[in-house]
């Protein structure tokens, strides 16, 4: 794979010149397997026996094959998850970086690369967070049936329109997040969550504070079951700034903002992303 | 014990899938039939009769697929977003249909969630028993398997434990603990781990884990979990100083929420003020 967005991916301090691999995906696979056996089914019925079972083993060796890099990408992504759950983001880090420079399928590595956006996103580096998941959706853009999800591209469309949301682009926000506009409404719920905390994002930072506080408040419920730490600490967050701007007055009615307990890393982060609304967090008694 | 998340479902209507495997076999047949005719034509028309029986089946399979995925997503939506009676109504319609094992389980485990959110926590231990059940049942679908089966046994152990069936909820924690696990299984093991020591009363225990898996359950938690855990650790704390702490002010407006947590752990009921 090459593209000037996976070049700029390569550079970023996450995957320290690593280059992004990546090779057909499932469904490529699928249709593979399915010429080879309808070759080795004429084959056998032309009377070529040989030609027909070498066929048949190519099939096997290759679903084989194909079954093992799968499965060592699955084991990387989940370790590296496991670390990133536990904290250990450099850990993390090394092993998403692991899938991304080997030759895996190109779903495996999208799913690596926004993995590695995630850590990025977490480690508050929001450049290097943009340019992983613009690789991670370039690496998604391969061949796949219909019924199977784009999961991947889904989260870092929504997750990149909130990097950008966050750093005042909101056009390019928006673009990002039109494409999930486009794909069934059902799609994947924690894409729909991160969505919408991007949609409130870009309405605080064009100064739509009510617009902000009817996306925070329609999807309350979706984003405190899906955010987690620090990321709902800063939702919270949003909707307490965006009501402070309000003068504390939502759609005619007096409206206080609940208190956001933060702790110092939920406070740096909120200060990394909404910086303005610091002023709304308060410590929690241990 | 009557389940309303599992009784009247009716067994799931097989037709749809035996059409396909009908076809299949009659087109094969004919297959079989031509190669023994021994005409280049007949193979030939063979073979078409084949391929065209092999994507009317795929592809019907594969528009069937995508609707059902469509359906338990938004189940899944319906659920996070708390409405809990919709989600229940999608995911017993998509149970009731012919679906692979692998995703019966994950329709399972999602209305176990439902069932677990709404504090039925006896109903949710059925249910993701059933999940586990399905996925046991199929050594095929080894990595699969392996991925899903520890988070439906770290579930089933946190409510079994919230019924205050202790035993058992400490042996399904032990099938919670498999190599390919998705990671989010530690952290659920863990805090079924935790709340089966604060109902044992081992409280020095139950700091220690948290302390131990702060950040663990800070990364995978949402508020509800969280909320728990953090109510868990002010009770530990209490028991082993001897002075009640009370749960934050933010709490105060969380009814449901603090109903759901006295279910689950009734010696918290003097920290949250449930009435």
């Amino acid at each position: 794979m090459s593209s000037p967005c996976l070049r700029a991916a390569e550079g970023t301090p996450f995957l320290l010149g690593t280059r992004i691999r990546g090779l057909g995906s499932p469904s490529g696979v699928a249709v593979l397997v399915l010429v080879f056996l309808g070759c080795a089914l004429v084959a056998f019925v032309g009377q070529e026996p040989v030609v027909a079972l070498t066929l048949l083993v190519g099939t096997v060796v290759l679903f084989g094959l194909w079954f093992v890099r799968l499965t060592s990408a699955v084991r990387s992504n989940n370790d590296g998850v496991a670390l990133l759950l536990r904290g250990d983001e450099a850990g993390a880090a090394g092993k998403f970086r692991e899938v991304v420079g080997q030759w895996h399928s190109r779903d495996a590595v999208a799913m690596a690369l926004h993995n590695l956006g995630i850590v990025a996103l977490r480690g508050r580096d929001v450049v290097s967070a943009t340019a992983i998941l613009r690789a991670c959706l370039e690496a998604g853009k391969t061949f796949r049936f219909k019924n199977v999800p784009d999961t991947w591209s889904a989260l870092a469309h929504a997750h990149l329109g909130f990097a950008l949301a966050a750093q005042g682009q909101v056009n390019e926000a928006d673009a990002e997040l039109a494409w999930l506009r486009g794909v069934t409404p059902s799609h994947l719920p924690m894409a729909i969550a991160y969505a919408s905390r991007a949609h409130a994002m870009m309405a605080i930072r064009s100064e739509r504070y009510a617009e902000a506080v009817a996306l925070l408040d329609a999807d309350k419920p979706l984003l405190r079951n899906v955010l987690t730490g620090s990321e709902s600490v800063l939702a919270e967050a949003m909707l307490a700034y965006a009501l402070t701007k309000l003068g504390g007055v939502y759609e005619g009615e007096t409206r206080t903002p609940d208190p956001v307990y933060a702790d110092e890393e939920s406070r740096s982060f909120v200060r990394a992303y909404l910086p303005e609304a610091e002023g709304c967090l308060q410590g929690r008694a241990s | 014990m009557a389940n309303r998340y599992l009784d009247g479902l009716k067994p799931p209507r097989t037709l749809a899938r035996r059409w396909r495997v009908l076809v299949l076999w009659l087109a094969l047949v004919f297959f079989i039939f031509a190669l023994y005719s021994h005409s280049t034509g007949g193979i030939l028309v063979g073979l078409i009769v084949l391929s065209g029986a092999l994507v009317v089946v795929f592809g019907s399979m594969r528009g069937q697929g995508a609707k059902l995925r469509t359906e338990l997503e938004l189940a899944n939506l319906d659920r996070l977003r708390e409405h809990h009676p919709e989600a229940v109504q999608r995911l017993r319609r998509l149970l009731e249909q012919p679906i692979v094992p692998l995703f019966r389980a994950q329709a399972l485990l999602a209305l176990g969630e439902c069932a677990e959110m709404s504090g039925d926590f006896a109903e949710a231990a059925d249910v993701y028993a059933r999940a586990e059940g399905v996925l046991r049942a199929q050594p095929a679908l080894a990595m699969a398997y392996r991925q899903v089966l520890p988070l439906a046994a770290a579930r089933r152990a946190f409510v079994l434990a919230a019924c205050g069936w202790l035993d058992p909820a400490e042996a399904a924690l032990r099938g919670a603990a498999l190599r390919d696990a998705f990671p989010q299984a530690q952290a659920l093991a863990s805090r079924a781990s935790i709340l089966l020591a604060a109902r044992r009363g081992h409280f020095a225990e139950v700091r220690e884990q948290i302390d131990r898996d702060r950040a663990l359950h800070r990364s995978s938690f949402g508020y509800r979990d969280r909320t728990l855990l953090r109510v868990l650790e002010l009770l530990a704390t209490s028991r082993l100083s001897g002075a009640l702490r009370t749960a934050d002010a933010g709490l105060a407006s969380e009814r449901e929420l603090r109903r759901w947590i006295a279910r689950a752990l009734p010696d918290a009921e003097p920290l949250l003020g449930v009435s």
